[in-house]
This record gives C-alpha cells, structure tokens and sequence, in this order.
C-alpha cells in the first residue's frame, strides 16, 4: 500500500501544480487586461459606447414692451426615411407620402420622388422639416421601423409679418440671421447640454438611467420696445397709405423721443420671417436703417438750427424768392416747388422754400454747416442695436464743390439712413437731446430674472434749449392749414414736424422719380413720438405732405387713441379748440376727397346709400358751421348726383369743388388729384379760384387759383 | 442523523456559491436593460436556469441516498446507454449553432455528450481500477483505456461539437496520468498539445517548447526513442500547424485562430469576439461597473454572454475583484476535490473523482482563457455558472457522485 500511496501523492502534487500554474496564468492574464490595458480597452469601449447627444437649448423669447409674445418657438418634427428598406416596400412609402400629403406642404408625388431618387447606398432622406404634431402622431400610428421622426425647435413668429424686419429671421439651424434674431443671437441661443447615451453595436443610441448630463442653458428672452399695437397701426396704416398712393414702398420709424426706444419700424413690402425664404430678398431688407436716401426738405432742420444758433438769421427777416419761383445758383436752377413770393423765415420753413432755404444756408460757413449736419447724427451709424446699420453719406466740407452747400441745405447731396433722420427729429423732440436709438428694453433669463437692462442712452446735445424752443413754433406750422403738412393736421393734437419731397437720384441722374417724407413729433410741447413717414415713387402726388402727411395722421390719431396721455391732451384740446369754418362743397367729390376735406376741418361724418361718391351734403356747402360737428353725406356709385345739375358729367369731366380758404399747397394737389392743371398766383390760402365752384371743367384743362396771405393764426 | 455531518459541507457550499454567482450573472446578461435585444426564448433562460438549479438541488440531495458501488456496477451498462444516445443524437439530433448535439426528448432537449462525460469517467474509472493488474503502466491497459475516451470523442466531432470532443481528449492524459502512466509519456502526450498551442502564437516558441519538452523526457524516462519520438511529434505539430494554418483549415477557422494572434487584424469580423470580450473584462477596471451597469453586456456587444462568454459579463460588471473570487472559488473546488481522491481509500472513487476534476477543469480553463484572449475563442460553458439545462444537470450529478464518494468513502472502500 505504502509505494501505491507514495506514487499517488506525487502525482497529487504534479496535477496540483499544474493545476496553479493555469489559474496564475488566468489571474495574470487578467490583471493584464483590467489593469495593464484596462486604460486603453477604456477607451475602445468609450469609443464605442458612449457618446453625447446635445441637448437642445431653447432660444429665448421675444416680448413687446407690453409683454406680448412676439416670437416663441413650436416643436416640429423632421420626418426622414431610410430610403433601402422604402424602395423594397413601395406601399410603405405610399403610405408614408400620403401622410405627408395630408398634413403637411409636402405632396405625394414630390415626397415619392424624393425616395425614389435617394442616390444609391444612403440610408437616411428628408421627406419634410417641419411636420407638426398631427403629422407626427399620424406617422407614428404607421409603426415603421424604417421611418425617421426628429424632434426640434421651430421659431413661430407669432404675428407673421408684424415687426418682421425689426425680428428677422432664423435659418433651419435656428441661428439669427438678420434684426434682432441677429443681434442678440450669443443671448437669444443659450447653451446646448449635453447628455452622455450608449451605443449598441447596431449604432442606436440608448439613454440610460443615471447617465451623466449635462442640462442646457436655455436662451434670454428679449423685451423689445416695439409696441405691438403701435407696430400694427403703422403697418396697416402704411399699407393703405401706399396703396392710396401708388408708392413702390415705404417706411415708418415711431420712436420715442425722450428714450430712444424704437415704438415701431415698419418697410413696406415686408415679408413673413416664418417662411423668409418665400420672400423677395429685397423685401427682407431693412430699409429703415439699411437704405440711404436724400432726404430732401425734412433735411432743412439741419439749416434751421445752424442758421438760428449761429445768428445768421432773424425771425421776422424778410426773403423775396423770384417771381416765377426759380433761381440759378452757381449755374445750377433750384425751384420751389411753387412761386412763394415773400416769405420770412417762419414761412420758409413752413412752406418749405428751397431758394430761401438755400440762401440762408450759404451764409454759413460750409465747416460749420457739416459740423450741424453731424451733431445731428448724419454721416455717422446711430448704433442701434440692429444688424447692417447704414451710415449714410456726409462729405467732408473739402470735398464739397460750391453747389453742395446751398444743396446740402435742402437736403441733396447728403444721403441718410430713414432712422437717422427719425432721431434727429427726435433730438429736436427732446430739448436737443440727442438719445440713441434701441430696440431692447431688457434681456431676462428663463426665469424672468433680469439679466441686463438697456438705459436710455443720450448722445449729444445737438442744440441749445433756446433755439430748440424758438424753432418748435416754426415746424409746428408746417403742419397747419396753411404749412405743406396741412393733410397732417389733427384737430386737437399739436403736431410738429416737416415734410420732404425728394428727387430720387438713381444711376448718377435725378429721374422723374419721387421721394415723399413726413416726419414729425406729437404732442408738440411734449413730445411722446416721432413718426417718421416715408414713401417711395408716389404715384398720386409726390409730395410729402399730401402722401405721407395723411399717412402720418392716422398713425398719430390712432396712437393718440391708445396711449392714455396723448388721448388726455388731445380730448383736452379738442373741445378747447372749436371753430367756426366754412363748409366745403364736396357733391361730386369721390368719397375718399370729401373725407380728407373734412377730417381737415376737424368733421365727422356720417353716409347715406352706398358708392363712392358724394352727391348731397348737409348742411349745404357755404354754411358756416362749428368746427366739431357731424356732416351727413349721400353717396351714390355715379359722380352724377341723383339731383344733378344737367350736363355732360362723364368721367373726362370733373366738377370743381370750393377750394375757399384750402392752402393754395392743399388746393393745388386736390385739383391735380382730380386731373386738372393749375396756375397758382400769389401764396397763402385760396382767395379765389377761376372757374367757380359747382362747375364742370374737362380734366386736363387748367385751374387758377390766386392766393392770399393770411395773418399768421397763432 | 449524525451521519449529515460527514457530508462535505465545504464542497456543496462552493457548488451552491458557484451556481448563485451564475445566477446573477445570467441574470444580467439576460434580464438587464440588454433584454430589450434579446428574443424571448433567451430571456426565458433565467427563468429556466432557476428550474434547472431546482432539480439540481434534489440530484446534489438524492444522489447521497444511494451506495456508492452502484455507480461501479451500472458504469459499463451507462457507457453503452451513452454511445448510443450519441448515435441517436447524431441521427435525430436538433442542430444548434451548427452542432448536433441535442435530443429533443418533447419537453426538453438533451446534450448527449454532456452525460457521455459522466459515463465515459465511470467507465474508464471501472476500467483502470477493476483489477489489481491493470493499470496504465502498461501501455495495452492504456490504449484500452485511451479507446474508451475514443469513442465518444469521435462521436461529439461527428456531432461537430469540437470543444466537447477537447474536453474528451483532455481527459486522456488526465485519467491514464492518475492510474499511473509514466511521466516521460503522459508528458509526451500532452506535448503537441503544448507545442500546437504556443505554434499557433510563434513558430519559434514552438521550437523552443520541442526542444524543451524532448530534453525533459529524456531525463525523466532516459529513453532514446521516447524523446526522439518527442521531437519528431513536436517538429511534426509545428509543421503541420503551420501547413494546417495556411492549407487546411477552413477560411473561418483560420480566421478564428488568427483573431486569437492578431484581433485587430479583422476587428469587425473574427476578431470582433476577443475584442469586445477583452473590452469588457479590461473596462471593468479593479472593482467593476456594477450589478446591471456593464455597457459591454447590457448594450449586446458580448456574444452568448449567458454561456461561453458569462466570464466577461463577471469581469465587466465586478471587476478583477469578481473574475478573482470565481477563480478562487474554482480553484478551492479542485482543491476540495483533489483533496478528497487523496484521502479516498478507493482507486475507482479516486479516479472517478479526479475524472470529473478535469473535466470541470478544463471547462474551466478553455472558457476563462477564450474569455482572457489566453486562447483561441473555443466554445465551452463555465461549470454551474453558465447557462444550459443539461450541462448544469450533469455538473451537479458528477459533483454529488463526489460527494456521495467521500460520504461513503469508509464503506465503500470496504468494498475492494
């Protein structure tokens, strides 16, 4: 037994070491790969599992200076398809395009075509980018594998057009583009998270319980200080403005005066920053701040300042202009745009005298003159906080020939943005404190707290207080019966400001093409806005005060309307300020005149039958009525009046209407909106007209009109 | 009653360790977030472990009721039934991962070859010890013996099970080593083994292995032929491994095994296994990523981690700290095991006890080193920690047989 034992035992222990010679190696080997290698098999693993998925930050709001939401952002859903497993099961993608040619823009033979003309080995194509949430559920009922749903933010601009060049617009990355989605894109973004997911070895991606992530900072929210209402009457009030008039396009700057703040900034045509690319690129173009004009008369504020701060001019100085209203300066002609007569300087502003003008800007030094036309903000960007800011053009004085001066005067040889022109007004506005113009109030995080604050920022005093105040009377007579923005005037609501017709200058030539502006400030004594109106060609009139004046009154009496201490003034005023006037005859007028006519005289009215034009009115022309009272009208859809008087009434006729006591500016544009000529003797307001009023007269023939100074009314 | 105290508690407290750490690892590897690629039937594997582990447990506890010699008198009649299921096996049997190994029985299926390990042991234990004379010592007991191991190893070839049939052939230098083969030759069997496996890493460490190996048969049996018969084998497996690499082998065998040299040759194809497998164990770091937490298992990046690759989904999710606790636990039961054929009065539980050692060894050893990249990825389970009905029944029936040996070792060896 003893040597069978013996030998079993040393056998023991030969399988016993082999026994833990294997394990060792095993343990070695082990410790080989977990912790020798362990470092780099990480990394493989790293590589193949994890990865990072971004979190999407939210891009902040954008609110009104009352808090409406103007932009906010809508989930869409980015619907895609492998097109391999689409092209082996047609009747999948059948279905799928039929989706999608239910809910969304995307029709099904396009959608088929898309699968169909996948090139060859891809995996993965875009059917649609922004299915809602019905085509996402309607999709997701289809159950397929092979269809792709991504979720995203969409930018939903929620008044469509409204402000859409002040906004702008997002591309499909949603990083801003233009307006403040532009400016403020770094705030409006925020920071993406991050979360940590898997990989499997088919590639899907699996969140995990636990997994580390990192959570986005969501985007600020933007206050503009656009006024929704304010933006939304300019713009319909534009719209119909340009529509009256024929005009290519326009503009409207409201701001106010004491802050800068931008109220309203409107381009028309505009376009709807929900789908920026269905639209023109023209009409993305902020032409507010991106479009250098020569301003034409609104530049003579400019003159006016210079020319009163530096005494070169008196009050009450008398300027004769030529007889037939031209004058060759240095071999070039400047016209008015009618013979004025004698004017003192009040006068030339009011009526808007190029010849005087000029001649009071050429007593000034042309050094000094820049130097005015600076401090006024031309020739420099005004800063605001919006993307491609043009600065205008203002020459240096050295560069200037001799006609620029007396040109620059009346606002040629200058070109300025439609903004920097609103905050020089603006400046005027505000005691000639110059403040710089923004369109934030505050940026806020998502939790509403304050993250920075935009305080209203003043530039320079551009004139003392004295001649501010001195000159406020003047270019509130611009708008009064017998100034060239008499169309502007509100009964009640004391407005200043200046018209502006313009010669455009295009490809090195002035054309036979207007610029027609308004831009003025209400409640005059204490101004809330600044509006500045500007129209592009025109069609009816090219005068500023006649297009843009009108516009420029409904804008400022629908904001008068809406902001509670304008409307207190303006109540105020109005029932001060009754007057007795001279009823005008409006039978055979179109509706639309007879309303200017009357709104001019502070009326309201009320209409009888239907049609466009007025046949009866009461009480009868010539009366003598209060100022504030209503008017009946019977409209017919003939400009023959039921009771007419006999005669050829045909439309190459019109009948001449009473024009007593209209400004000769008001009267003449009136006659040539009816398709007449005319001759104007002498300025001021309408003394007598040939032919008489009731009679008929051929369009095309021409009107006499002769005028006659009037003393001053206030 | 006092007699359950003689049980050895120690050997079935690891069984029961081993079988629970398997548990929770196919519970990971099946139930975890991973179970979302899994098809149902495999998910079902947990479930379907637990019930195998039941019926387990009253084998590990019927088993000890029965006398010992009862396992020596059926062994040839067993041997025989085992053949024969293996023929029927590779007649009707139901393919699987493309081996015909399994009898469908209706209401479960059943690795034949699994039990023709149990039988083959009984039988050749019975073989070795059933006379005073035989032994394998001398060499016609041997071939007899080593006949026997044959058989059944040619047949799981034929059901194209080629891990099992290593397992078989691994079991020949084991059990004639035990029943007293002379070292120079059991050395000399093992020995293309040897130089095969180092050849496949470097031609000249095959070399060196020859060389080495016929120097140290020449010392131990001071025989000429021996070790000249040593050499010639070795240059022999160097060559023809080397001619089987290039020529023979099928294109996805060589792939296989040059995975195993270089797995970043084809890191998408064959050697996608050892990678992720080494990826698994080496992220797993020191102590692990934690219970369900191994992005290696639960993203389905380890094949058949319920079974030949359940090591990793240890090694990922417990770290060195977990693979170290099942290798010792391992390691204590061959102890354990080893340490009762010592003490056993009995040849035929000896060799019985040492037969079933192996086997659960090399199981051990080809599993954890296809898992460790220390060997061509060979498809085997991990004894009681890998999921499969049939070789968990078997493992545990060959375990409390041992047992049951050493409970009964004073009457059984009575017996002799």
């Amino acid at each position: 037994m003893r040597p069978y034992r013996n030998a079993i035992m040393n056998r023991l222990f030969v399988v016993v070491g082999l026994l833990l010679l294997i394990p060792a190696g095993i343990v070695l080997q082990l410790l080989r790969i977990q912790l020798f290698h362990g470092d780099e098999l990480r990394k493989l693993w790293n590589e193949q599992t994890i990865d990072y998925l971004t979190i999407p930050a939210r891009r902040g709001n954008i609110y009104d200076s009352e808090g409406r939401t103007l932009v906010t952002n809508s989930v869409a859903y980015k619907v895609a398809v492998d097109p391999v497993v689409m092209k082996r099961y047609k009747e999948r993608a059948d279905r799928i395009c039929q989706q999608l040619n239910r809910h969304t823009a995307t029709s099904h033979s396009r959608c088929m075509q898309k699968i169909n003309n996948a090139p060859r080995g891809s995996r993965y194509v875009v059917l649609a980018r922004e299915a809602d949430m019905q085509a996402h559920d309607a999709l997701q009922e289809l159950d397929m594998q092979s269809l792709i749903l991504e979720e995203q933010y969409q930018r939903q601009y929620n008044f469509g057009s409204l402000a859409a060049h002040a906004l702008g617009f997002v591309n499909h990355k949603l990083q801003g583009m233009t307006g403040l989605e532009a400016q403020y894109n770094k705030q409006l973004k925020g920071k993406d998270g991050l979360r940590q997911v898997q990989r499997d070895r088919q590639g899907d991606m699996h969140s995990f319980v636990g997994a580390p992530s990192k959570q986005p900072q969501q985007g600020h929210s933007l206050y503009t200080t656009i006024n929704a209402n304010i933006q939304a009457i300019a713009e319909e009030e534009l719209r119909n403005g340009i529509k009256r008039t024929g005009a290519q396009n326009g503009t409207v700057i409201i701001m106010k005066p004491s802050t800068g703040a931008i109220k309203a900034m409107v381009n028309i045509p505009t376009f709807n920053p929900n789908r920026p690319a269905h639209s023109k690129k023209e009409n993305r173009r902020n032409f507010a701040i991106a479009n250098m004009i020569e301003p034409g008369s609104t530049f003579k504020l400019v003159t006016a300042i210079a020319a009163l701060e530096q005494d070169k001019v008196e009050f009450d100085e008398i300027f004769e202009t030529p007889e037939d209203g031209r004058v060759k300066i240095h071999g070039q002609w400047m016209r008015d745009h009618d013979p004025l007569g004698t004017l003192t300087f009040q006068e030339v502003i009011e009526q808007s005298s190029n010849i005087a003008t000029s001649r009071i800007a050429m007593r000034l030094e042309p050094q000094t003159f820049y130097q005015y036309a600076r401090n006024l903000g031309f020739g420099t960007a005004s800063n605001i906080d919006l993307p491609n800011e043009k600065s205008g053009v203002l020459r240096k004085p050295y560069k200037w020939s001799d006609v620029t001066l007396p040109w620059m005067s009346i606002g040629y040889e200058v070109q300025v943005t439609p903004l920097q022109l609103t905050q020089a007004y603006a400046a005027f506005a505000n005691d000639g404190e110059m403040m710089r113009p923004h369109m934030i109030d505050k940026i806020v995080d998502e939790n509403g707290e304050i993250i920075s604050r935009k305080n209203p920022l003043p530039v320079r005093r551009i004139a003392d207080k004295q001649t501010v105040e001195k000159l406020l009377p003047v270019f509130k007579r611009v708008v009064s019966d017998s100034g060239t923005a008499g169309w502007a005037r509100i009964k009640g609501l004391p407005i200043a400001g200046k018209t502006g017709t313009a010669q455009k200058y295009v490809d090195g030539q002035y054309r036979m093409a207007y610029r027609a502006s308004f831009v003025g400030f209400f409640p005059a004594e204490q101004p809330e806005y600044v509006c500045l109106v500007l129209l592009d060609e025109p069609e009816t009139s090219i005068y500023g005060g006649y297009t843009a004046g009108p516009i420029f009154k409904q804008i400022a009496q629908r904001i008068a309307g809406l902001d509670d201490e304008v409307q207190q003034q303006y109540l105020k005023n109005r029932s001060d300020d009754t007057q007795w006037t001279y009823m005008p005859n409006l039978r055979g007028l179109p509706l639309e005149q007879a309303q200017n006519l009357l709104e001019a005289r502070g009326f309201t009215y009320t209409t009888r039958q239907k049609g466009e034009w007025v046949t009866a009115q009461k009480p009868d022309p010539g009366s003598r009525v209060k100022s504030p009272r209503m008017i009946h009208l019977t409209l017919n859809t003939l400009p023959v009046a039921a009771d007419s008087i006999t005669g050829s009434a045909d439309s190459s006729h019109v009948r001449i209407p009473d024009l007593s006591n209209m400004s000769m500016r008001n009267a003449a544009s009136l006659m040539h909106h009816q398709g007449l000529n005319t001759r104007l003797i002498g300025s001021g307001s309408v003394h007598k007209q040939y032919p008489k009023p009731g009679a008929f007269m051929k369009k095309g023939r021409t009107i006499t009109i002769r005028g006659k100074q009037t003393l001053a009314l206030n | 009653m006092n007699k359950t105290r003689n049980l050895n508690w120690t050997l079935i407290l690891t069984w029961l360790a081993l079988t629970a750490i398997g548990l929770v690892a196919i519970y990971s590897a099946t139930q975890g977030p991973v179970s979302q690629f899994l098809p149902e039937y495999i998910q079902n594997n947990f479930t379907k472990q637990l019930i195998w582990i039941a019926i387990g447990l009253v084998i590990m506890v019927g088993i000890q009721f029965l006398p010992p010699e009862i396992f020596r008198e059926l062994s040839y009649l067993l041997y025989g039934l085992g053949l024969i299921m293996m023929i029927l096996t590779l007649l009707f049997g139901v393919e699987v991962h493309g081996s015909k190994s399994w009898l469908d029985l209706g209401f479960v299926r059943f690795q034949t070859s699994e039990f023709m390990k149990l039988v083959t042991i009984l039988a050749v234990a019975q073989f070795l010890t059933s006379r005073r004379d035989i032994s394998a010592e001398n060499l016609t007991y041997a071939l007899i013996a080593t006949t026997l191991v044959a058989l059944p190893t040619v047949l799981t070839v034929m059901q194209n099970d080629m891990g099992t049939a290593l397992v078989f052939l691994a079991l020949i230098p084991i059990l004639l080593f035990w029943s007293g083969l002379p070292y120079g030759i059991s050395l000399f069997m093992i020995s293309p083994a040897i130089v095969g496996y180092l050849t496949i890493i470097g031609w000249h460490w095959g070399l060196i292995a020859t060389v080495v190996i016929t120097i140290a048969i020449f010392f131990i049996q001071k025989r000429h032929w021996l070790s000249f018969a040593s050499f010639a084998t070795g240059i022999l497996v160097l060559i023809g491994v080397q001619v089987a690499l290039f020529h023979v082998l099928q294109p996805h065998q060589r792939a296989r095994i040059e995975a195993f040299t270089n797995p970043s040759f084809d890191p998408q194809g064959a050697g996608w296994n050892i990678i992720q497998a080494k990826t698994a164990i080496g992220s797993g770091g020191f102590s692990g990523k934690g219970f369900l937490e191994g992005t290696q298992t639960q993203l389905r990046f380890l094949p058949e981690q319920w079974t030949d690759f359940i090591f990793c989904v240890i090694g990922e999710e417990f770290g060195f700290i977990g693979a170290s606790i099942v290798i010792l636990l391992f390691l204590f039961l061959f102890y354990k095991l080893l340490n009762i054929a010592a003490n056993h009065k009995h040849p035929f539980a000896q060799l019985f006890i040492v037969g079933v050692t192996g086997v659960f060894f090399i199981h051990f050893f080809i599993n954890v080193g296809s898992s460790t990249a220390l060997l061509p990825i060979i498809g085997l389970p991990l004894p009681f920690i890998s999921y499969g009905g049939t070789a968990f029944l078997i493992n545990t029936l060959m375990l409390a047989i041992c047992v049951n040996m050493d409970f009964y070792k004073r009457e059984f060896s009575t017996y002799l």
